[in-house]
């Protein structure tokens, strides 16, 4: 059965931790000797679940494989001939339950260097964030941002209380460690806020910026609120077109046969209220939206296919539609027909070609999903188990760029992916080397679950191992949304940002919506709607 | 007007009480009260201004609130509190006060919390004249200054604040500066009073717990502190799991004698006058008294809504008296020296009296009951149990449901005039349900029951562990719209860190000699999910957890 992003979202690392832990063929699992390697001990929370998965990423921050995790330790293999960063899920009391990565300094870690063979892992992600906070502040200063009370204070305060860990016994050592990862954690954020602010008001961005969201709801809701509240605060917008969905009627229930109703209502809809529209996708290789006539193409006839359907899609709205993802999750998540790295470019190439000799004027984005790529460490796609090293999105996008692909648009999704702000801005600062505009194209975050959704057994009760800051409500919801624009509106490459569920009507993210299902505004949409104010940057009426 | 009891006031002391407040309760003529004729106290005004500068729905200002002297306690005013500021011109007379108001510290929570002037308390401007403060700014300066004081004192006692303690304290410092020197009536002030505020707070209680802590390894295990619980536990699931289970963490239980109860799943102890049942409450005495377990009964005297017959509700004062003497000499002769100790009279300082008695016939009853449970059982203790620590109620004018006649005394005040009085009791009680404040009010509020020279007993503590699927299904608790009260929406680890906290805080004063959850197990729960339990089958919580660590810790 395909793995969905949303249950890949949802799970997070559970989901992902116990399919690590199922023997896969071909697949480089391990458990560490105890006299070989380098081991991690962790001193977690109490209210942490036992640590069971881990993995490790490249200099560059790509995953590459999963470390072994024994009695909560966890050990690295001694074939591990290339650095390495230790990443795992962690619980910090006053924080989150989200990902960190312990990366030595900034040198990663090496088997080869003489060094401790056992090191306290508490230790090794306060270490890693302290230093990245001084990295980052020192840079941002340089450029002008001067920092607060606040975040000189905290920064200052996780230095010390790092220096006191290091000189602490090991018994003493952990509890100084989480300190100082606590204060380093809030300082992070503050920072890039403090610096996206700076940017903001030195920029006065004078770019056209895309806010947008996705229209599939319209279908459900097409009353005058909705248009009302959609068109207040989007400038873009875009139009599925799934092959195979059971949100609208199927668009493609025969190869060539398109039922386009639904989908030229709303193109007429957001056409008439001056909306920048992008068709989505051309092409998304993923389970649940790829019929058996599709999914049993040969490469060849998948080739003839992409022609055909490139044509048909982008010559139907000519003009009428400027931007296409042209593919969706291609990187290698959604790949159903198992490509191989070379075919993948060849058909992305091709689609790219043929859409601009349909149509020479539309913008055409490549789109990402799981930008941080912990699939690619235990070597599973949205099929299952893979059966060769997976590339994460950066890695694609680099394969792509390197290959002379013709786009223009590299997109990234961003749904809460369990880090804080500051890991994803630096995850997204990492495209920008492609010089191309960035899009941030599906953003989302739950409002935490209602006495309705739980009553209904559509959404559990959150615990104490809150994601990030407190369990989700529609504060926070709106806080993540105000903090997370502000992040990405500062960065000039960033050309659109677009929340993917309006409503809270069959949604991705459950309770993800900026409008709850009876279209009356959550605090996000509000956040939302003033925040684009106050940069200037609501729709004109 | 909905019924508001305990358990509602605590739970939804916001709308509930906002709403009483906004009733016909103080412009209601009342036959007796002296308010009516008192000489005029009205002055100038003193308005609070606050600058909202908290993101989300809110609220961020309670709609009431309330004054208090300089001893802290409150008093009665006409202070109110609107989305404007809070304004107040009367202070019945007194000279100097502090005014206390539910803020959202957006990080920290939605709290009550005192703003002081630093201390020094505040004074009406003259007759006629208005002045106006920043309510951002004063909130900021009353918690950065007491930080300061608190500091300063434990320091005295050779203690030594932590690294982020300092830290934090230093932060909190240099943002109020900040927000002085931004000038009177800048944004910028409030903005920077609200970080001043916000790491006040987030100093204030690891301060007390650091200091807390360090009393403790200095002052070792100690052998004269009981961790209680009610029982009534006992007849809500299998006696054996209660048994087992209460066994593990406690070793001090109060048996409940509420004359007729309605909510408590016992069965009444006086269903007619002079009808006492001792029976059921012997089954449970029994079996504790096997396992040598302090027990406390309680109480002698409540005279509360929901357990006063009309019986007794009617009677006059002098009647009153002798059914007092009556009911105490037969009821604690009947268990003489099996009782450690017996909780005199509960929450009669001014919110249980259903018996509408004076303040000085209050102080009289209670004086007899004392006496005559002397006279029957020398070696057992006497307590005074006490409600709602911070007195809101004084300020609200109510007796319970019912408007009071007389103007209202807090528990401090009560106490006061008890021992004025001569009144013989030897345990100051009083109830810790979370109060809306934070670790470092609430302990200071219980500091000041040193007083009187008794030891204290925090005779009933609990909060709740949030909403369940259970709860949420048969809708006894759903989630609530408003900011989080403390720290983040309740949850059984949060009720745990609540629990662990003020445990600690109990342990580390040597004159604090109990404290006392109130709800072991959820469903019969007075605090909706605050049990320690999660059902009558005995699943244990995390708070249940934590007190067993903490025992355990402290070689208990």
């Amino acid at each position: 059965m395909p793995l969905s992003r949303r249950n890949l979202l949802k799970s997070g690392l559970a989901g992902t931790a116990s399919l690590a832990l199922t023997p896969l063929s071909g697949w480089a699992s391990f458990i560490p000797r105890r006299d070989d390697g380098l081991r991690f001990e962790p001193f977690p929370h109490p209210g942490m679940p036992e640590l069971k998965f881990a993995y490790a990423t490249d200099p560059d921050g790509n995953p590459f494989r999963t470390l072994g995790v024994e009695q909560g330790r966890i050990g690295t293999p001694s074939d591990l001939s290339q650095r390495f960063g230790v990443n795992a899920r962690w619980y910090v009391e006053g924080f989150g339950f989200v990902w960190l990565e312990a990366d030595n300094d900034g040198r990663h870690f090496s088997l080869s260097e003489p060094q401790e063979r056992s090191l306290n892992l508490n230790f090794e992600f306060a270490r890693t964030r302290v230093r990245i906070n001084s990295e980052r502040m020192a840079r941002f200063g340089a450029a002008g941002t001067s920092f607060s009370t606040e975040v000189r204070h905290l920064h200052a305060l996780s230095q010390q209380l790092l220096e006191d860990a290091a000189k602490a016994t090991a018994a003493g050592q952990a509890g100084l460690a989480d300190k100082s990862l606590l204060y380093a954690l809030w300082a992070a954020e503050r920072l890039e806020l403090e610096n996206a602010h700076h940017a903001i008001s030195g920029q006065q961005r004078s770019d056209h910026v895309y806010f947008g969201c996705e229209t599939r709801q319209y279908i459900w809701a097409k009353s005058e609120p909705f248009v009302d509240r959609f068109t207040d605060v989007f400038n873009y917008a875009t139009v599925t077109h799934y092959v195979w969905d059971s949100w609208y009627e199927v668009f493609e229930p025969e190869e060539g046969k398109h039922r386009w109703g639904i989908k030229d209502n709303i193109v007429d809809w957001l056409t008439e209220n001056n909306v920048t529209i992008e068709g989505r996708p051309l092409f998304w290789f993923h389970g649940v939206v790829t019929p058996d006539w599709l999914k049993n193409k040969s490469f060849d006839e998948l080739k003839g296919y992409v022609d055909r359907h490139t044509e048909a899609l982008v010559g139907h709205y000519g003009d009428r539609i400027s931007h296409w993802e042209v593919v969706n999750e291609y990187h290698d998540w959604a790949n159903i027909h198992n490509h191989t790295p070379e075919q993948i470019t060849e058909i992305t190439r091709q689609a790219c070609e043929k859409t601009h000799e349909v149509n020479p004027d539309i913008v055409r984005i490549i789109n990402n999903c799981c930008p941080f790529g912990n699939y690619v460490s235990y070597r599973y796609n949205s099929e299952g188990p893979a059966d060769r090293p997976l590339r994460t999105p950066h890695q694609f996008v680099r394969d792509i760029v390197d290959a002379g692909v013709p786009f223009e648009v590299v997109g990234v999704q961003m749904y809460f992916p369990q880090r804080d702000l500051q890991q994803i801005i630096r995850l997204v600062e990492r495209f920008e080397q492609f010089g191309k505009p960035v899009q941030i194209t599906e953003i989302g975050a739950t409002s935490g679950p209602t006495t309705e959704t739980v009553r209904a057994g559509d959404m559990k009760l959150q615990d104490h191992l809150y994601d990030w800051r407190r369990p989700w409500d529609e504060d926070l919801q709106a806080d993540w949304l105000e903090e997370l624009y502000t992040l990405f509106y500062s960065k000039p490459w960033i050309e659109a940002i677009n929340w993917y569920d309006f409503a809270d009507f069959r949604t991705f993210i459950r309770n993800g919506g900026l409008v709850r299902e009876d279209l009356s505004t959550k605090q996000s949409y509000d956040r939302l709607h003033n925040l684009l104010g106050r940069w200037n940057r609501l729709p004109s009426p | 007007m909905s019924e508001l009891n305990r358990r509602k006031f605590l739970l939804h002391s916001a709308a509930g009480v906002a709403a009483l407040a906004a009733g016909p309760a103080f412009g209601m003529p009342s036959i007796l009260t002296s308010r009516r004729v008192r000489p005029s106290t009205a002055a100038g005004t003193l308005n609070f201004i606050p600058q909202f500068n908290q993101r989300g729905l809110g609220p961020h200002l309670l709609d009431w609130a309330y004054a208090s002297d300089m001893k802290w306690d409150a008093f009665h005013s006409n202070i109110g509190a609107t989305s404007e500021g809070v304004t107040i011109s009367d202070t019945e007379g007194q000279d100097r006060f502090g005014i206390n108001v539910r803020w959202h510290v957006e990080g920290y929570g939605y709290i009550f919390i005192t703003a002081d002037n630093g201390g020094e308390g505040y004074a009406l401007p003259g007759d006629g004249m208005q002045a106006s403060l920043n309510l951002n700014l004063e909130l900021a300066t009353a918690r950065v200054i007491r930080n300061r004081g608190r500091l300063e004192s434990f320091r005295a006692e050779g203690y030594t604040a932590s690294r982020d303690v300092s830290a934090l304290i230093a932060l909190s410092e240099e943002y109020l500066a900040d927000a002085h020197r931004a000038g009177i009536g800048a944004e910028r002030q409030s903005q920077l009073a609200d970080k001043a505020l916000l790491y006040a707070m987030k100093a204030s209680e690891p301060l007390e717990l650091d200091k807390a802590r360090f009393d403790i390894a200095r002052m070792g295990t100690r052998d004269d502190f009981f961790i209680g619980c009610d029982a009534r536990s006992f007849y809500h699931m299998d006696p054996d799991v209660f048994m087992e289970r209460f066994l593990e963490l406690f070793d001090y239980a109060t048996i409940t004698h509420y004359i007729i109860t309605q909510t408590h799943g016992m069965p009444d102890f006086e269903p007619t006058e002079g009808d006492k049942r001792f029976d059921t409450r012997e089954v449970l005495l029994s079996r504790l008294e096997k396992h040598d377990m302090t027990v406390e009964g309680r109480p002698l005297f409540w005279p509360y809504p929901s357990v006063t017959p009309d019986w007794l509700r009617n009677k006059t004062y002098d009647q009153l008296r002798l059914y007092v003497e009556d009911h105490v000499r037969k009821v604690v002769g009947y268990y003489g020296d099996r009782m450690y100790a017996w909780e005199i009279v509960n929450e009669f300082h001014d919110w249980a009296n259903e018996t509408q008695l004076r303040p000085e016939e209050s102080v009289e009853i209670t004086k007899l009951a004392c006496e005559v449970a002397r006279d029957t059982a020398p070696n057992v203790h006497r307590l005074i149990n006490n409600c709602c620590p911070f007195a809101e109620y004084v300020q609200l004018g109510k007796w319970k449901d019912v408007d009071a006649k007389y103007p209202q005394r807090t528990p401090w005040e009560f106490m006061k005039d008890l021992v004025d009085a001569g009144v013989d009791f030897t345990i100051t009680g009083q109830q810790m349900y979370f109060p809306y404040r934070d670790l470092q009010d609430t302990i200071m509020l219980v500091e000041r029951m040193q007083t009187f020279a008794r030891p204290v007993q925090l005779t009933e503590v609990g909060c709740s562990s949030g909403p369940s699927k259970r709860s949420i299904l048969d809708g006894s608790l759903t989630f609530t719209e408003e900011p989080h009260i403390w720290h983040r929406p309740w949850d059984e680890e949060l009720q745990a860190d609540w629990l662990e906290g003020l445990y600690t805080l109990g342990y580390s004063k040597p004159w604090i000699e109990a404290v006392n959850w109130y709800d072991f197990v959820d469903g019969q729960a007075f605090i909706k999910n605050g049990g320690l339990l999660r059902s009558t089958q005995g699943e244990k919580k995390a708070a249940f957890e934590r007190l067993l660590k903490l025992k355990k810790e402290h070689n208990q």
